[in-house]
């Protein structure tokens, strides 16, 4: 029998996040945890559901009202600003992730890089504003809404394309500076209409990830920058960067953002550690293994280690594939639950100081 | 924004049981995804869509299944189906599944002898059922040319064992360890084992579908 929950879902998150105490741990997902089967039971099929925000809003808000996560996430794609931007997108069917055609990039200087007039009522734009509208009057007062706005360095592979952004950063360190602080306000312009929108907390990724970039290359291009966004964004935000991330974690924790989203390359225990308290981490459940392919136990297992770590809100590393059994994604709120019966005064009921 | 009327998926999950395997669109269906769960024996063939005509559908893919696998009905349960000797394979479920799904229900069920062309050699690969002490054994051969056939044989039964859950029980014998005889199924299965490596690249691709990371979001150089 699980601990009666003192708190509603949003004031859980919320004061998680703050490194508040907590009646229990929350599990939310900065990421999506939709999966073919949500569409089915909603009716809200993949591209459909990105583009529409009425279909958008009723798969999102299972994440809550099924599964059993603290929140709802809604803006599932990586391509939604750079389609309102002007990049070609491959929409792909149900049962795969739209992507921006990198290969064809838009943009080769930073000068020419500009928010097209309509930009925040383009239709992919306005189906994530217009399902944060839904969702924060359906299940608002309950459950946290999460949006997101995609960080220039993600927005700079999208419409720059990757080969050239990394070269970019190699042989002219300034000008991709200016390309990332003009890229920057598209990030600002989507997150404040979300917020405005009823965003209690936006995600924020920025793929710097491990396996493209240095730590070091964080400091230089991004720490800052983050810090920026940090104070022009008034909700928490998640920052989320896959891979190998422990290397700046020091640089990380420094950026300003509330939390931080980790993936399972990263030892809990270890990324705690180095986190020291700075910012909120928040994951790490693996996808490509433990959900997609192994079991609850395997499942439970894992979020176990992430709550003995005290990792501070317990979610999957990143979206999870789209062919997840969901009885591995419910299983998440379920272990958090029942290890928060068992250990009734933890670091999570005791609050971290903020 | 739950349709009051619906079970909720939790209650939905607690009936079916686990999922054995995940078909995330039946191309004969409407492009409704197709989940075989598992609970004390009995497979369920399921999907979550409320789409009119899905009821027909999972009990047209129950059959399939049954018709292309040697195994059981669940009298009075339309949607349902189990393994007769008791104990459940798993891993030769998931190409059942995607069998019985993704292939036109108009194509006949395949009989006689139990063969496949081998890719390797200009073979013909066959397994003949026989009975051994424990139960049934299928004995893997091959007819024509090939530089090796005692190779191939033992390559093929290696695939059977992989993807069938089969034990080696001879030179040139492979059976379920419950001794069960399931001609069907292993019909289904001697394609997949003739060609390990093929078989290894094409459930890659599976897995990899549907899966958001630095790889299929273009950011892999």
């Amino acid at each position: 029998m699980a601990t009666a929950a003192t708190m509603k879902p949003r004031e859980r998150v919320m004061a998680a996040l703050a490194g508040r105490p907590v009646d229990r741990p929350a599990v939310i997902n900065p990421g999506s945890v939709m999966t073919v089967e949500l569409m089915d039971l909603t009716g809200a099929p993949f591209p459909l559901a990105c583009r529409d925000p009425e279909l958008n809003a009723r798969l999102a808000a299972t994440g809550f009202t099924e599964l059993g996560f603290d929140c709802t996430y809604h803006h599932y794609t990586i391509v939604q600003e750079s389609s309102a931007l002007g990049c070609k997108i491959q929409w792909e069917g149900k049962d795969n992730w739209p992507t921006v055609v990198m290969s064809e990039p838009i943009w080769d200087h930073p000068d020419q890089i500009g928010i097209p007039p309509g930009f925040l009522e383009h239709p992919d734009t306005l189906c994530v504003t217009r399902a944060t509208e839904i969702l924060r009057r359906e299940v608002g007062g309950e459950a946290c809404i999460i949006g997101k706005t995609m960080g220039p360095w993600s927005l700079g592979y999208h419409t720059f394309g990757v080969q050239n952004f990394l070269l970019m950063s190699i042989d002219d360190p300034d000008l991709t500076l200016r390309a990332l602080h003009r890229l920057k306000e598209i990030s600002v312009m989507f997150g404040l209409a979300q917020i405005d929108a009823g965003a209690d907390v936006l995600m924020f990724p920025d793929h710097a990830t491990g396996d493209l970039v240095s730590g070091e290359y964080y400091r230089r291009f991004l720490m800052e920058l983050h810090q920026e966004m940090a104070e022009r964004l008034p909700v928490p935000l998640i920052l989320h960067i896959c891979g190998y991330t422990l290397d700046r974690m020091e640089y990380l924790a420094n950026s300003g953002m509330a939390c931080f989203h980790f993936d399972s390359k990263n030892d809990p225990h270890r990324a705690m550690e180095l986190a020291g308290g700075r910012i909120r981490l928040v994951g790490n459940v693996n996808n490509p293994v433990t959900l997609f392919a192994r079991g609850t136990e395997e499942v439970r297992a894992e979020v176990n280690a992430c709550l003995e770590a005290g990792v501070d809100l317990i979610a999957p590393e990143c979206a999870i594939p789209l062919q997840t059994p969901l009885e591995n994604v419910m299983e998440i709120p379920r272990a958090a639950q029942d290890w928060a019966e068992v250990n009734r005064d933890s670091v999570y009921t005791r609050g971290r100081g903020v | 924004m739950r349709d009051s009327g619906r079970e909720p998926v939790a209650k939905t999950l607690e009936r079916l049981g686990g999922c054995l395997e995940l078909i995330p669109i039946d191309p004969y269906g409407e492009d409704i995804s197709v989940g075989f769960f598992e609970r004390d024996g009995l497979i369920t063939v399921w999907s979550f869509s409320l789409r009119p005509g899905t009821a027909e559908r999972l009990g047209q893919i129950r059959d399939r299944a049954v018709a292309l696998s040697d195994l059981e009905v669940v009298p009075d349960s339309p949607t349902q189906f189990r393994f007769p000797g008791g104990r459940i394979y798993r891993r030769p479920l998931k190409f059942l599944a995607r069998q019985a799904v993704e292939k036109s229900p108009h194509v006949p069920v395949p009989s006689g002898r139990i063969e496949v062309k081998d890719l390797k050699s200009d073979m013909i690969l066959f397994a003949s059922p026989q009975r051994t002490e424990g139960g049934w054994a299928y004995s893997i051969g091959g007819e024509g040319e090939a530089k090796r056939p005692a190779l191939r044989i033992r390559a093929t039964i290696a695939g059977l064992e992989r993807y069938g859950e089969m034990e080696r029980v001879g030179e040139t014998l492979a059976a379920f360890p419950c001794g069960s005889r399931y001609d069907g199924l292993v019909r289904v299965l001697l394609p997949y084992a003739r060609n390990v490596s093929g078989t290894e690249d094409m459930l890659e691709a599976f897995d990899a579908r549907g899966q958001m990371t630095t790889g299929t979001l273009g950011f892999s150089q």
